[in-house]
């Protein structure tokens, strides 16, 4: 009998000890953010969508041979007047080709950043937008080129 | 607990299993899953019971599998990095370790020491948050709500501390063949000791608000016992084969990377509360290995040295022909890849072993003859992420 209670202590003490500390973090200030009303600001190194800046473009098809779930479509044309562009590390480099289709379609891509990662020109990046939901498969695929 | 009242606590158990097939006649068979609230995923279990007590449980499994072993096959070694984030979605720094360390030794690519002390702290970073997810499903299991916030918050200044080093949340794809993707940001060190200091205290009130509160002991202890030779026989491993006194870590027992230049223990269940081998000592030595996990971290910090993090490899670089198996401590086990290659730029076969795979089996082993509820909690304590077991 004694045992008993003395074992209903012992857990009410147990819940005691643990109302302590909700009681504790119940008063402190909340961890959470109020979204969409409040925003937490992208990282510098972010991987959110893939946009691509076809101007930069060389049609290399670094992208598209790299990347995992082949969501990249890219088509070249060659153009009559070969274009300037710059390079990552700064050097100026000729663009022979110019870019005709740029289709990704962001519901397949897994933003692994491998396509970023090696793009000679810096052409294709991953932005800090997140939000990128549709209504339909059609809006999934984005058109860069122009 | 006494010895002489745990074997009463499990005669009266056995008693009372007896009293209730007596009187029940038919079995009851009940489907729990795929979509169940208490599945860490889609797992499905067939349930056979009399009353409350189970008597068969089978496991069907496949809802989650994808095909990444023919993946591997099709794509070179370097695009195969972001699916390795998706065999243990709680631990892809993990994963992703092994994953590049078994190329690497197959290729017998050296990768800089400093590429070595941010792999590790990586690893054991999202091993505490492998474990944190861990503490709060338990108490969730159980019947106690609060603890997961509490896991979840601490949880939230490790991924930023992902997110700033490697840009995701969630699947990190930050390792490389030769090292990491990026050095660590600005301002990574001191962010890393804070939540160092601010973490080590948070486990004292863990073990206040659930490891040592009576009811949970009452509810975990003595509940599934998974004997040690049980264990060995299933090939368990990680912390369900410490909680049953096997002394077996392969970052002490087959050191790899810098491990052996850190000094950690490894925390092997006593049976401090209830059996060796019980759920509750599933649960706390997870706890433990989180303190283990803050040493190793700290240490790391202080001896890291500077340097270059990536060894330059050829986007198409092909493995020299042989086969290779690397074995390596995940936050639920031995996670092992098998590496055929034949000198192609492609793996010929690549396998990959996983422990939850091996946990699963045991789930029938230590919950037959429990109660219903007790399946739960028993489920919870083997920490099973249903991605892993498909693959």
């Amino acid at each position: 009998m004694i045992k008993y209670f003395k074992q209903i202590i012992t857990e009410l003490w147990s819940i005691l000890k643990g109302m302590k500390i909700t009681i504790k973090y119940f008063f402190a200030k909340p961890t959470t953010v109020q979204y969409p009303e409040e925003r937490i600001q992208m990282t510098e190194r972010f991987r959110g969508m893939v946009k691509a800046d076809t101007d930069k473009c060389i049609s290399c098809l670094y992208c598209v041979n790299i990347c995992p779930v082949s969501c990249i479509d890219l088509e070249g044309e060659k153009s009559d007047a070969p274009a300037k562009v710059m390079n990552k590390e700064g050097k100026a480099m000729k663009r022979i080709k110019t870019v005709t289709k740029f289709d990704v379609n962001i519901a397949q891509c897994i933003q692994c950043g491998f396509c970023a990662e090696g793009c000679p020109t810096a052409a294709i990046y991953l932005s800090k937008e997140h939000e990128n939901s549709a209504l339909s498969r059609e809006e999934l695929i984005k058109h860069y080129a122009k | 607990m006494p010895e002489s009242e745990t074997a009463k606590q499990s005669e009266g158990f056995s008693e009372l299993s007896r009293a209730v097939s007596t009187f029940v006649g038919e079995e009851l068979v009940i489907n729990f899953g795929p979509q169940h609230p208490s599945m860490h995923g889609v797992l499905r279990l067939i349930v056979k019971s009399e009353g409350e007590i189970v008597s068969e449980i089978t496991p069907v499994i496949g809802y989650l599998h994808r095909g990444m072993e023919k993946i591997a096959e099709r794509l070179n070694y370097h695009q195969f990095m972001p699916y390795t984030d998706r065999i243990d979605y709680l631990a892809s720094m993990n994963c992703n370790f092994a994953y590049a360390a078994t190329v690497e030794k197959l290729a017998g690519i050296e990768i800089p020491k400093r590429a070595e002390y941010i792999r590790v702290i990586m690893a054991e970073l999202n091993r505490i948050a492998s474990h944190l997810v861990f503490f709060g499903t338990a108490g969730l299991e159980s019947g106690a709500w609060t603890p997961i916030v509490y896991a979840f918050r601490e949880r939230e200044y490790i991924v930023d501390l992902f997110d700033m080093t490697c840009g995701q949340r969630l699947t990190y794809n930050y390792f490389r063949i030769g090292g990491v993707a990026d050095d660590l940001p600005k301002g990574f060190m001191e962010k890393a000791r804070a939540f160092c200091d601010y973490f080590e205290p948070k486990i004292k009130e863990y073990n206040e608000l659930l490891s040592y509160n009576e009811i949970f002991i009452k509810r975990t202890a003595n509940v599934a016992v998974l004997p040690p030779e049980t264990a060995v026989k299933y090939s368990v491993t990680g912390p369900n084969l410490r909680a049953s006194g096997v002394k077996w870590d392969l970052r002490k027992n087959e050191p790899y990377s810098i491990y052996p230049e850190i000094d950690f223990d490894i925390p092997v269940s006593s049976g401090e509360k209830g059996m060796v081998g019980d759920t509750w000592n599933r649960y706390i030595i997870r706890m433990r290995e989180m303190e283990e996990s803050v040493k190793i971290i700290r240490q790391c910090l202080d001896k890291i040295p500077e340097g270059d993090y990536l060894t330059k490899v050829p986007r198409l670089f092909k493995a020299p022909p042989g086969e290779v198996y690397c074995r390596f401590e995940n936050p639920r086990g031995e996670l092992g890849f098998y590496l055929i290659s034949d000198g192609g730029k492609s793996p010929y076969r690549l396998k990959i072993r996983t422990p939850s795979f091996a946990h699963l089996w045991v789930l029938p082993e230590i919950s037959t003859g429990g109660m219903i509820s007790d399946l739960i909690v028993a489920f919870g304590s083997l920490d099973l992420v249903v991605p892993e077991i498909d693959r």
